[in-house]
Parts: structure tokens; sequence; C-alpha cells
């Protein structure tokens, strides 16, 4: 999701990557005011003004360059040369056309803050022009000498043809240019904080809307903060799935529809089980994204959700084997739930997503190390989600189940379901990718003659 | 003046030399020079890599000479250098190992080092990047044995410099420098067939008699023994839109039908082959097309071989004249007659 945003700058990006986590009510409701403004002004009916001015701010902003080095240099007290002032000079008039591009599309929330202090400094005749040089009118000097080279160089541009006064005054030019770029510099370096402010400002609004254009693509909404400790989504669906079955589709591939679904959740854990390829784990996963979606301010995917602010988002899924690192799927797995029960014992707001913890073993074995895992968990002021195969006592947990196959299609939405309740499909679902008969008739003679 | 009245019908000029020493900066200085005051320029040279010395005598990069209001660009490095004053108005996308590629127009002329984008596509990317600045003529300074800068694709137009320092013997120079100029001027495709081949960006195709067009499925013509017979089998027209090679032409001219089929590539800067592969091929009938066509305004000659050879300059103009069949002037020796 955070690759796939259409961002026009660097600066965006940079942005985008040392953007924190939002852990607060505050926070996260500014930001997704404005990015519901912002969303409905370019969005929603936009009138053709509107449009363009979009598109001339997102051509801007695409002009923007990182000029963090040259403002670093700066800091340090490095007499900047003719390049790095043409850009800082560049970056303030393309502040303040932004600013205008703003102020154009009444986008609120939105503070550029302007340079045109620092552009004056670089703009000594007020042209308004993207160019740089050392202005003869920052010295009465600098003017005559200029005037003096060009009447005795006359028209021919071969400066080897020199006399002594010509190369006099150069060097005198040379040493004045040099004096004025240390005093610039001297003067810029008041202002290099309103600078990176400007710079930062402008690659925020560079992320909202990309986000907005996120949310238009993908069908994203804006979620509410929670006011209890319950987190409810209205069909939630994982935006990158749907994409695969769109492209499938276009593709001339067989046409399949996600099924989009209902959760809630509050402080609590929650089992969730369901045959074989009933999509589990996806409702982990796409969990799991929402929930980082919300914290980072991002349209979430789901027609509508409320959601509780975590202060720690912990992901269990897939297979951690590592050859390199000398781990078995087994070891991979308990170690990436024991760093869950650290997490949860420092007492933080915690959503653990945890995918089959276990799996990887017997079935005695496993059963007895979810149950444990489920039992620590009960007390504890934290929501986790986790599925397994593994057939649970107690009613201390919530259960819920897929609803799975029905008339020979998979049904994936959540229904709530009580103890012993674990589906035995694991055999039909084979069946269905077409897997070796022979195989699975052998299997289904070896479970009736346990029954009987 | 026809020379540089040739040079300005036209929007843009690749300058490249075929050696080293054979006078390419001599004569953009040359043209720099002649152009009417009101005339205005943008230059770039194609960039050699950290090359800020000449590579095989160890002296410095030549200087150009520039005059008021032309504009041009060069990298960070030399631009700091530089001996003009200009008015920055552009730090380009395009980076080469001497920083990024700036663009400034002279405000007071006097000399810089030109290194611009290092690269045919980047060099595209600059001259129509340079457009916003509203330069009647674009030149591109080319580098040697660097013919991609001249491809259409950049430049309307080319000179040519050659001269001692290619070859010492005369006959030889003539020749070789004649062969350059042969596939520079080679005749547009029909424009059936170039509708037909226009856009297509790699691999091998041909047009079957009845006009339609066929996909050899090849990535390049490297990858051709698969597809003998067929690309001879059949088309009246085959179009290598990577680089013709001597096998990919030699294919072409053991072919019974070798007198039947235009074969065609996007324009000269994409034929690799020896002259010797060339003549065989035209000997047996064969037709060498391309799609797109710069027009070559002139030979230009240096006389002077860097070792301190010196061949005769009118008859080596004289000679060279009557082979290429475009202008040839030797510069330093005749420019006020130019």
């Amino acid at each position: 999701m955070f690759d796939d945003l259409q961002l026009q700058s660097a600066c965006g990006r940079s942005r985008l990557l040392h953007s924190p986590m939002m852990r607060t009510r505050e926070e996260i409701e500014k930001a997704y005011k404005t990015l519901e403004g912002c969303y409905r002004i370019i969005y929603c009916n936009p009138t053709p003004q509107v449009s363009s001015s979009l598109a001339a701010l997102k051509h801007r902003l695409m002009c923007l360059r990182d000029i963090t080095g040259t403002l670093d240099r700066l800091q340090r007290d490095v007499v900047l040369d003719d390049v790095d002032l043409f850009e800082i000079k560049y970056v303030g008039l393309l502040s303040g056309h932004v600013r205008e591009g703003v102020k154009a599309l009444a986008l609120e929330g939105v503070e550029i803050p302007d340079m045109g202090k620092v552009v004056s400094i670089l703009d000594p005749e007020g042209m308004r022009i993207e160019s740089f040089y050392v202005y003869d009118i920052y010295s009465k000097e600098l003017g005559r000498i200029r005037a003096d080279i060009k009447k005795l160089q006359g028209l021919s541009p071969d400066v080897s043809v020199t006399s002594d006064r010509l190369l006099e005054l150069i060097e005198k030019e040379r040493l004045l240019e040099r004096d004025i770029r240390e005093n610039l510099s001297h003067l810029l370096k008041n202002h290099i904080a309103e600078i990176r402010q400007a710079i930062d400002a402008m690659g925020d609004l560079d992320i909202l809307l990309a986000k907005c254009l996120q949310m238009k693509m993908m069908g994203l909404c804006i979620p509410t903060v929670s006011d209890s400790s319950m987190t409810e989504y209205r069909g939630m669906f994982h935006p990158y799935v749907v994409h695969l079955y769109e492209n499938q589709a276009a593709l001339g591939g067989k046409k399949k529809q996600f099924q989009p679904v209902d959760l809630s959740f509050g402080l609590e854990s929650v089992t969730i089980i369901g045959a074989n390829m009933g999509g589990k784990s996806v409702v982990l996963k796409m969990t799991a994204l929402n929930q980082l979606l919300f914290q980072f301010g991002f349209g979430v995917a789901a027609a509508s959700a409320r959601i509780d602010i975590k202060e720690d988002i912990r992901v269990c899924i897939g297979d951690d084997q590592d050859l390199a690192s000398g781990l078995s799927s087994f070891a991979g797995e308990v170690k990436a739930i024991d760093n869950v029960l650290k997490g949860m014992r420092t007492g933080s707001r915690m959503l653990a997503l945890i995918d089959e913890p276990a799996r990887t073993t017997n079935p005695i074995e496993g059963t007895a190390l979810v149950t444990a895992l489920l039992n620590i968990l009960k007390d504890r002021k934290i929501s986790v989600l986790m599925t397994t195969h593994y057939n649970v006592p107690g009613d201390f947990f919530r259960r819920l189940k897929v609803r799975g196959l029905t008339e020979g299609k998979m049904d994936y939405s959540l229904i709530e379901t009580s103890e012993g309740d674990i589906p035995h499909e694991a055999i039909n679902v084979a069946r269905s990718l077409d897997i070796d008969p022979q195989w699975l008739a052998e299997a289904e003679k070896i479970l009736n003659e346990n029954k009987d | 003046m026809s020379f540089i009245s040739d040079i300005l019908k036209f929007k843009s000029l690749s300058i490249v030399g075929l050696e080293k020493n054979t006078g390419k900066t001599v004569c953009l200085n040359f043209i720099l020079d002649r152009l009417p005051s009101a005339c205005r320029v943008a230059v770039t040279s194609i960039g050699i890599d950290g090359e800020s010395k000449d590579q095989v005598t160890g002296t410095a990069k030549p200087e150009i000479i520039l005059k008021e209001g032309t504009i041009f660009s060069t990298s960070e490095v030399f631009y700091a250098r530089r001996q003009v004053l200009s008015e920055l108005l552009e730090i380009t996308s395009e980076r080469s190992s001497l920083g990024r590629i700036v663009t400034a127009r002279v405000l007071r002329g006097g000399k810089v080092l030109l290194s611009g984008p290092s690269s045919a596509q980047s060099l595209a990317r600059w001259a129509s990047g340079v457009e916003k600045f509203g330069p009647d003529l674009t030149i591109v300074d080319g580098a040697l044995s660097r013919l991609s800068s001249a491809s259409p694709v950049i430049s309307e137009s080319l000179i040519l410099t050659t001269g001692a320092a290619y070859s010492v013997d005369l006959a030889t120079l003539v020749r070789r420098t004649k062969f350059i100029v042969e596939l520079v001027r080679l005749g547009k495709a029909d424009e059936a067939v170039c509708s037909k081949f226009e856009g297509l960006e790699k691999g091998v195709w041909g047009i079957d008699s009845d006009g339609s067009l066929i996909d050899f499925r090849v990535e390049s013509s490297l990858a051709i023994d698969k597809i003998k017979d067929d690309v001879t089998g059949r088309s009246v027209a085959v179009f290598v839109a990577g680089a013709l090679t001597d096998r990919f032409l030699g294919l072409v001219s053991d072919s019974r039908r070798v007198k039947e089929i235009d074969l065609v590539v996007t324009d000269f800067t994409k034929i690799f082959v020896s002259e010797q592969a060339y003549r065989v091929f035209l000997k047996k009938g064969g037709r060498l097309k391309v799609l797109r066509k710069s027009k070559l305004i002139a030979v230009c000659v240096n006389p002077t071989s860097p070792r301190g050879f010196v061949l005769d300059s009118d008859l080596l103009c004289q000679k060279m004249r009557e082979a290429v069949g475009v202008p040839v002037y030797d510069i330093v020796k005749n420019r006020d007659d130019i």
C-alpha cells in the first residue's frame, strides 16, 4: 500500500518513510479530517477548474527536488555556489506556486509556510523567474566592474585575448562574487528551519494527494476512531486480492469476486476456525493491514470501519523457516509468538494477529500449546485474533468460524460458533483442487474405519 | 557563407568526429562564432564519464567559446569552472560522474567546458527539455566513436569531422570516410514500409508480398540462426529494430532473394557492419534503407595528425569532395573563405 502511493516527489517519499505511527486520537482524527476534506474537494463532483488546478499542483510537486544535502552544507557554514543557491531559490518560488495551488483548491488543514523572505534574498530584482546568478544589483561595485569588463572585452567573447587590466578586473569580479555568495549563505542560514518546514509541508501535501487518489482507486473508506475498545469492520476487503482478481478477469481468466467480510472484536481473544482455503489468513492479513493504514492515516479497506487505537501491532503470519539462521518452521514460529508475549508483558495496548500457532508440530502438543497461549492471554487487555485447526476446549475466548463450503461454493463470511465445532472439510477442499483421487479415497477410508 | 546558412536550415545539429583530433572542437567553435548573433543557440556535449582530460594526449578537455545569450548545459563540476558570466536556468534530472547536468544562459561571453548527458537517450531528453528556453538551434558536440549522439532522434542534421588522425594515408582516409558518409546518406524506405515499421523498438520484422507485417519473434538480429529461412523466404522488406550486424547482413546477402528484399534499419547509428560485408551486400544487389534520416551538412577535415604528419589540405579536400558528394571544408586553413 505504501509503495503503491503515486507520489510526485522524492521529498514526499522520504517524509512517508520517516512518518511515525500515530497513537493518539487527536492526531488520527486531525489526519482524517484533512484527508476527508481534501478527498471531498478533489474527487466528489469536481468542477473542471478543480481538476485542472489539481493537475497543475501535482505537476508543481513533481518539480520538488530533495535539497537536504544543500541545507546540511549551509548548516555547516559552507559557502554555497550558484547551483546550490539556484536550488534554494527554485524551492522558494515553487513553494509560492504550491501555496497558490492549495488556495485555489481551498484545501483545509494544509499549510505551506511562506518562503517569501528566502526568495527575496535570492531574487533581488524581484523578477520571480527561476534562474540565478550573482546579480549586479547585489553590489554597486560589482555592476561597475562588469560594465568595465564588457567595455574592454568588446564584442569578442574570446578571453584569451586579454590585457592585464582585463585580468585584474576579472579577478576583482571573482572576489566580489565570492564575498556576495558568502554573505548570501550567511543570510540564508537564518532561514534553514523555515526552508525545511516548507519542503516538509510540500512532501506532506504530496502524500495527502496520493492518499486521496489511492482511496479513489481502491475504494477505501474514512474510518472513525472507536470510543469504546471495540473495533468493527463492515465489508472489509483485501485491496491486493481484489486487484489480483481484477487483473485475472482483465486477462480473460475466470471472473472471481472478492467476498467482503464483517468483523468486530474488542479487548479479547478470538479464534477463527474454518475449512482450508476458507480465507482465515486473509482475514488476519487484512485486519493487520487496516490497523496499520488507520494509524498512518490512510483510507481503510472496508465499506465502513470504527477502529480502536493500538500502541503495538504484532503479526505472526507465514513460515519463518530460515536456513541461514538455522531456524526450523517450528522454531521460527514459537520465537515470533514469544515476542508477542514479551510485548504483552510491557502492558501496552496491543493487537496481535497469529496464524495457526503450533501448526508445525504434532496435534497433541500443538493443542496444548495453543490452549495454554489462550489461557495466558485471557486476562490481558489486548486484542488477539488467532486462526487454528485445533479443537481447543474452554469457553474463555470467542470463537468465529468461516461459514465454509455451502453447495460446493465457499462462503467466506464469519459467524459465531461454540466449542467442538471444528470443520472437517480438508478432503472436500482438496478434491475441488483436482488432487490425486486415489490418495483422497484412501484417506476417507481410514477416517471411516476410525469412526467405526 | 553557404556552410552557415545550410546549418540554419535545421533546428538541431550534431557534430561527430571519426577520430580524436579531427577538429571537432575547432569546428564547433567556428560555427558558434559565425552564427548570426540573432540566432539563439543551445549547446551541450555528450559527456564521457569522468573524463576531464583528453584520455589520449593528456591535455585538458577543449574549451568552447560561447557568446552572450547562448544556452549551454554542462556538469556541475564544469559549471563551477566556467569563465563566463551566466545565469543558471535549470538543474536537469540527468546525472553524470561529474555531477548533475545544469543549464544556463551566458550573460557575458567566455569559455566553458562542456560535459552533458552521456547516453543517446538522455541526450534526446535534453534536446526536448531545452526547448522550453526557446532556442533557434540546438547543437550537440558528439564524442569520439559515439555516432549514436548523431541519431536523427536527437538532431536533424550533422557534420562529420575526419582527418589525418583517422588515417595518414590519403586514399584510406577518403575511403573510410566515404563509407561512413554512405551510411549516413542511406535512402529512406518507402512511406508504406516506414509506417508499418515505425514504433517497433525491438526484434526483427518483415513485410510479405501482400503487405502484412510478420514478427519473426527474435529479440535481436544477434539471435538469427533460428529464423534464417523465414526471414529471407517470403519477405519483401525486413526490419532490424536493434543493431544490424555483419552476420545478419551476411544472411541476407547469401539469400537467393537478396535482390527482392529491402533491408531496413531505424537509422544509420544502428548499423554496425564492416565495409567489406556492406560491399558484398551491395554487389549482390542488396538494398539497405533507413526509417529516419538526418541531413549531412558537411564533412570537415583536419589534415594534421597529432603525431605531426600533415596531408595536403587542398588535395584532401578535393579528393574527399569527389568521393562523398557533400561540401568539404578545412576550417583552419580556409576559415576566411567559408
